[in-house]
């Protein structure tokens, strides 16, 4: 608090016109660079090969409409051509990759890879993840399909033309914290309890009845039984 | 009711006193039984002999941990020991024999304390508070005016050496321009001799009474630079080498007033080198620690610093995990750490166990060769420390990876594969390619560059032309700003996990998320306002999917991680409400297991449900490891290595994200402990007790024969090894099982069935008579 | 709260139609020169304990950032503290010592206060030359269980047990020997008993406790039976 004050006291004159300005700078700031917190739609474009070492052609484009609520869409460029698709055969046949890559700055991209076999299965279905940081840019990207399995299956061409892809869009969330405030609450809580426990003028027997009621019963059991044996004795 | 929630109470408390009370603390007796720890003082800097008393035995030394200490002469024991701190802070610059004490100058130069050379307790301690710290401030010893000078860079100071009171602080002379790093002395007058680069020597006369200034004067030298190393000598004279010319110039202040030069060439054969007589001592720095079966500890030092001598090279011990003997140490020639995810590392492998007789067991070191940089392998038999092939092994290529298979080939021996800076594959034993063959189909690498960021997996492929070749399929981007990758973790490869799930409270199963793929990665950064931040990501890195990430706003590193099973437990500092806390994270595939017999990464199951966690921790943590044990049936328990030279073994069970706030009856079926913010250190979770050790610089733990039991060894500055046993010892008798009891009970019992056996069969005798 | 490192100012300009932002940062003023304060205090002796206590004592600013030593006195000094708020330790193996935190301003005002890191923002100042309170020495191990007569003889299990027979083997021998009358009312008592004691037992406490009238009643009736 001390260090505060005085940091700034020390600055107090300078800041003054800018700590009422630093809030328009915010929203500046926020308007106009991608790169803070935001949760406007952006577009990024997904690139895809069949096969390992394969060329990148484009697949299409993924729009994220709310980073916040995770919503996003895939739109395909245009339909697999018959090339495309003899080449994710082949990939599928021999084992090979099918693999996305999303560039996010000049020459760098985020990319993954499934197994071409289960694209090719699933008829092009499958699910794009893409992960963004904190402060919403992309850092990585996964891609599952539904079902993940290799069988050996073989679908017709006309169903490898048109992908039926979903996205989704996880971002960084806030670590953890210890959580003072509830416990400190609870102990307030319980701290009142053991106020109102001290206080405690109920009448002595409303207190201990759960000790008095036993030890009535006993004696009352006992003295029973007694009357019990006298009565039993003198019916021998 | 009353009566209900009383009990509700008690019960709650029995759980809270069953698991921290889960007595893990040693009894009295059983000190040093199965725990041994060395106190060290790492590679000696300053060594002398300590006069004080005519039959003193005593050496008092200054090392490069930042450490004095006293040693009997006779003995080499540490009488006494005094841990400066870690930082530049602690450096000890200078350390004097002044009558019954030692002087030692630390704190940058500024900080002057005298020690008692027989008790070790600090006789006085004055601070130069106008000087500002160096890297490398000058001292001198004046023992007829009993007074100290030192010379940082901006200031010259007198201590008084009986009460170390600053007798006169003196600010040099053109402190912005000329910088000083000698100076002597005669009876009167000081003389600093500073340089300005490319021009010329300054020569300021201070008297030795007042520190005032008396005389400046200048040495005309253009060939001087800042680089220039100059040496004074007993007799006064300045001799300074210049390199490039390889000249000597020589001086002699006050009344000399020209640099003499003289030609390297010229006094070739007639120059003396003195060598540097050091003592060194071991000093586990960083790297590899492995337990052989046979109760070895067998760990890959690297003695930080410089490498200009022999003996600051990376040594391997062999030390006794019983007693802590060390039964064998080597010396690899030329090898060095080298670098991999960003970190320098010597890492050890265990290529064969003991498990495998008539096949000796094998352990293998990797570093680089200091000169070429190429791959440096030494093959070692653990018992004898014996290279086990003909020397060691020089790779003809630089190392950018290293990792080692899980299979192991027909001799019993898990192959190591290198990756070189081609992205080539490399195979030891080189006799394994049919085990790599089979591993290329389902084994992946990846890559972390600590200064880009980028975070790239590879596939292993055999092609015609070069082999076995390895080429991306994935990568992640974690660059940003100024953030940096300062942790990598991955879990262990021989860990077991006896349990796929949990049980609830309401007798259904939470199943785990068990990627054995998943890898922790830690970032920190400033963020465009300056604040500090630090970021976790759990990534698998087969598909290169980012599983989870977590983001800790005005939070500072260093990162203490465990990652095990399917949770992450790690440390960081809280910049803003100053306090080191700790998070849990445990990762969760939902009330359903998604695949029941195999994890596949290229087939994941959903995103993991990821529960969390976070706790004040009232203290500092230096390292961190968890317990381990062959079938992983025993609780798990976090060790904590302590700045205040403690180990703390923590139940896992504290650092459970499920602890609720407020428990319900459900909760308690669980056996889950409320939650409490802060998780303290009770005294008898300290597992050895008044046996402190500092600087620790990593706990490495490993699984002994028995499931009850953990090894665990810490290192640093000091070694302590020890055992564990997190859920108490349930498969050994305990140490103090009385077999005297039990054998003289038995044996009565079978005397006494015997005596009667008789008695009875007489009586019968007898009744037969009758 | 403890803010110390936001060293820099910002400064907005608008200027031919936008907002331009100036950052100065103020190292140069601040930085690279920070007052550096010398924090002082004492440890309480411990020499009725040890000799050695005060070479084995250290002080620790958060977990060893800066270190003080001890003098024989117990006085320690920590020296060149920069600004900023830190926790003081007095580190020892054997005693156990309560922590304080110490908040240095950036004019190297010193203010000590209780460690809570709980609620942080509660403050509980303490006097400044800082006054280490000995909590007591640290216990390290577990007491072993060792076997003693009368842990087991006081044991619930073995006083529910022992109790009664001493009720039942003890009174009523008191009670015999004190009064003939009533030895002799007993012996009658006895010699008359039906096989079943178990409410005659009962009876007997009932005679204890509610006086020998009814005693004398019930055992009329039974001399009537006869």
């Amino acid at each position: 608090m001390l260090i505060q004050t005085n940091v700034l006291r020390r600055f107090f004159i300078e800041m003054k016109f800018a700590v009422c300005l630093h809030f328009l700078l915010f929203v500046a700031a926020k308007a106009g660079d991608f790169d803070s917190d935001f949760d406007g739609g952006y577009t990024l474009s997904v690139e895809h090969a069949f096969g390992a070492g394969g060329e990148f052609s484009s697949r299409g484009t993924v729009t994220v409409k709310s980073v916040k609520s995770g919503f996003a869409v895939f739109t395909q460029d245009r339909p697999l051509n018959h090339e495309e698709i003899e080449k994710l055969r082949h990939a599928a046949e021999s084992d090979g990759f099918y693999m996305i890559r999303i560039p996010t700055k000049p020459e760098l991209y985020v990319s993954t890879f499934i197994k071409a076999c289960s694209l090719y299965e699933s008829e092009l279905s499958d699910v794009i993840r893409i992960h963004l940081d904190q402060t919403g840019d992309v850092i990585g990207v996964s891609l599952t399909t539904v079902p993940a399995l290799c069988q050996g299956l073989e679908p017709p061409d006309s169903n490898l033309t048109n992908f039926n892809t979903s996205v989704e869009v996880a971002q960084t969330v806030t670590g953890p914290t210890p959580d003072t405030s509830t416990y400190l609450q609870k102990m307030a809580k319980d701290k009142e309890q053991k106020v109102a426990g001290e206080q405690d003028n109920r009448s002595f027997f409303a207190k201990y009845w759960m000790y008095i009621v036993p030890v009535v019963v006993f004696m009352l059991i006992t003295s029973a039984s007694d009357q019990g044996s006298g009565g039993g004795g003198g019916a021998r | 009711m009353a009566a209900s929630t009383c009990i509700l109470n008690f019960v709650k408390c029995l759980i809270i006193l069953f698991f921290v009370n889960v007595s893990l603390a040693l009894y009295a007796d059983q000190v040093g039984k199965f725990d041994w720890n060395q106190k060290l003082i790492g590679k000696v800097k300053y060594a002398l002999f300590d006069h004080s008393t005519h039959s003193s035995k005593r050496i008092v030394v200054a090392t490069e941990e930042n450490v004095i200490a006293a040693l009997n002469s006779k003995t080499g024991a540490i009488l006494w020991r005094h841990v400066f701190e870690k930082t530049s802070v602690g450096i000890v610059h200078a350390l004097y024999n002044v009558g019954n004490d030692v002087v030692t100058l630390t704190g940058g130069g500024n900080i002057i304390r005298s020690w008692n050379s027989a008790t070790g307790v600090l006789h006085w301690e004055s601070v130069a508070s106008k000087s500002t710290a160096t890297d490398n401030p000058q001292s001198l010893l004046m023992l007829e005016k009993k007074t100290l000078v030192v010379l940082t860079s901006d200031t010259v100071f007198a201590v008084g050496l009986a009460t170390g009171k600053i007798k006169w602080t003196a600010e040099v002379p053109n402190k912005d321009t000329v910088v000083y790093k000698h100076f002597y002395t005669d009876l009167d007058n000081l003389y600093l001799i500073g340089t300005v680069e490319g021009s010329h020597v300054t020569i300021a006369t201070i008297s030795l009474e007042t520190g005032k200034v008396k005389l400046q004067t200048q040495v005309p030298a253009s060939w001087v630079l800042l680089s220039t190393t100059c040496k004074m000598l007993q007799s006064g004279r300045l001799i300074c080498f210049e390199p490039r010319m390889k000249y000597l110039y020589s001086l002699q202040p006050p009344s000399g007033d020209q640099f003499v030069p003289t030609a390297l060439s010229d006094v070739m054969g007639q120059l003396m080198v003195i060598k540097d007589v050091s003592f060194t001592d071991l000093h586990a720095d960083s790297v590899g620690v492995q337990v052989a079966p046979d109760h070895h500890i067998v760990i890959t030092v690297d003695a930080s610093g410089q490498a200009k001598l022999v003996k600051d090279l990376p040594q391997v011990f062999g030390i006794d995990n019983l007693s802590g003997e060390v039964i064998w140490q080597k010396l690899i020639p030329g090898i060095v750490p080298f670098q991999q995810l960003g970190k320098e590392t010597l890492p050890l492998f265990v290529l064969r166990t003991t498990a495998h007789f008539p096949h000796p067991p094998e352990y293998a070191v990797l570093g680089k060769h200091k000169a070429t940089g190429n791959g440096l392998l030494d093959v070692f038999n653990p018992i004898t420390g014996r290279c086990m092939t003909r020397e060691v092994i020089q790779l003809n290529y630089r190392v950018q990876h290293v990792s080692q298979l899980a299979q192991h080939d027909a001799d019993f021996v898990r192959p190591v594969i290198f990756v070189d800076t081609n992205k080539l594959i490399h195979v030891y034993p080189e006799t394994a390619t049919d085990v790599l063959m089979e591993a290329v189909a389902h084994n992946y690498l990846f890559s972390a560059d600590a200064d880009t960021g980028v975070v790239t997996g590879y596939r292993m492929s055999l092609t015609a032309e070069k082999g076995f070749t390895s080429e991306p399929v994935w990568s992640v981007i974690l660059s940003k700003d100024t953030q940096r990758i300062t942790n990598v973790v991955a879990k262990r490869q021989n860990e077991h996990v006896h349990s796929q799930g949990r049980v609830l409270g309401d007798r259904s199963v939470l199943y785990k998320y068990l990627n054995p793929n998943l890898v922790v990665f830690t970032t920190e950064g400033q963020d465009d306002q300056e604040k500090s931040y630090v970021t976790l990501y759990l990534i698998d890195v087969i598909s290169g999917q980012v599983v989870f990430s977590a983001n800790h706003q005005r939070a500072k590193g260093p990162v203490n991680i465990v990652h095990s099973e399917n949770w992450v437990v790690y440390t960081y500092w809280n910049q803003r409400l100053r306090r080191h806390e700790v998070a849990a994270l445990e990762m969760y595939e939902g009330r359903t297991q998604s695949n029941t017999t195999a994890f596949s990464s290229l087939a994941p199951p959903p995103t993991p449900i990821v529960e969390r966690q976070a706790y004040i921790l009232p203290y500092t943590v230096v390292a961190m490891t968890t317990t381990i044990t062959e079938k992983g049936i025993t609780n798990r328990h976090i060790l904590l290595a302590l700045a205040d030279g403690g180990i703390l073994d923590l139940p896992k069970a504290l650092l459970d994200p499920r602890r609720p706030n407020t428990p319900t009856a459900e909760h308690r079926e669980e056996g889950l402990i409320p939650y409490m913010p802060e998780i303290g250190a009770p005294k008898e979770m300290i597992i050895n007790y008044n046996r402190s050790v500092f600087n620790i610089d990593a706990i490495y733990s490993a699984p002994a024969g028995l499931e009850s039991t953990t090894l665990i060894f810490a290192y640093g500055l000091d070694l302590f090894c020890t055992r564990v046993w997190p859920s108490k010892m349930f498969d050994v008798l305990k140490d103090d099982f009385d077999y005297w009891l039990i054998s003289v009970v038995l044996t009565a019992l079978i005397l006494s069935s015997i005596i009667l056996q008789k008695m009875a069969a007489r009586k019968q005798l007898h009744a037969a008579w009758k | 709260m403890d803010e110390v490192e936001s060293r820099y100012l910002n400064i907005v300009i608008f200027k031919d139609g936008e907002l331009k932002l100036l950052q100065f940062s103020y190292e140069n003023e601040d930085y690279i020169s920070p007052i550096k304060t010398t924090v002082e205090g004492k440890v309480p002796s411990l020499k009725e304990y040890t000799d050695d206590w005060a070479l084995n004592t250290i002080i620790h600013v958060d977990g060893g950032q800066y270190i003080g030593f001890v003098r024989n006195d117990g006085s320690f000094a920590v020296h060149n503290v920069p600004p900023g708020s830190y926790v003081f330790q007095a580190v020892n193996p054997d005693f156990d010592f309560e922590p304080v935190r110490v908040d240095v301003n950036s004019k190297g005002k010193i203010r000590v206060r209780k460690v809570n890191y709980i609620q942080s923002s509660q403050v509980e100042v303490v006097p400044h030359p800082i006054k280490f309170r000995l909590r007591g020495p640290i216990n390290y191990f577990q007491k072993r269980e060792t076997w003693r007569i009368t842990d087991m003889l006081l044991s619930p299990m073995v006083l529910m047990m022992v109790l009664p027979l001493v009720v039942i083997g003890v009174l009523p021998k008191l009670i015999n020997t004190q009064d003939p009358e009533t030895q002799k009312e007993l012996q009658n008592q006895m010699s008359n008993m039906p096989k079943y004691d178990m409410p005659d037992l009962s009876e007997m406490f009932t005679s204890l406790l509610g006086g020998s009238t009814k005693s004398t009643v019930k055992s009329k009736g039974k001399r009537r039976k006869d």
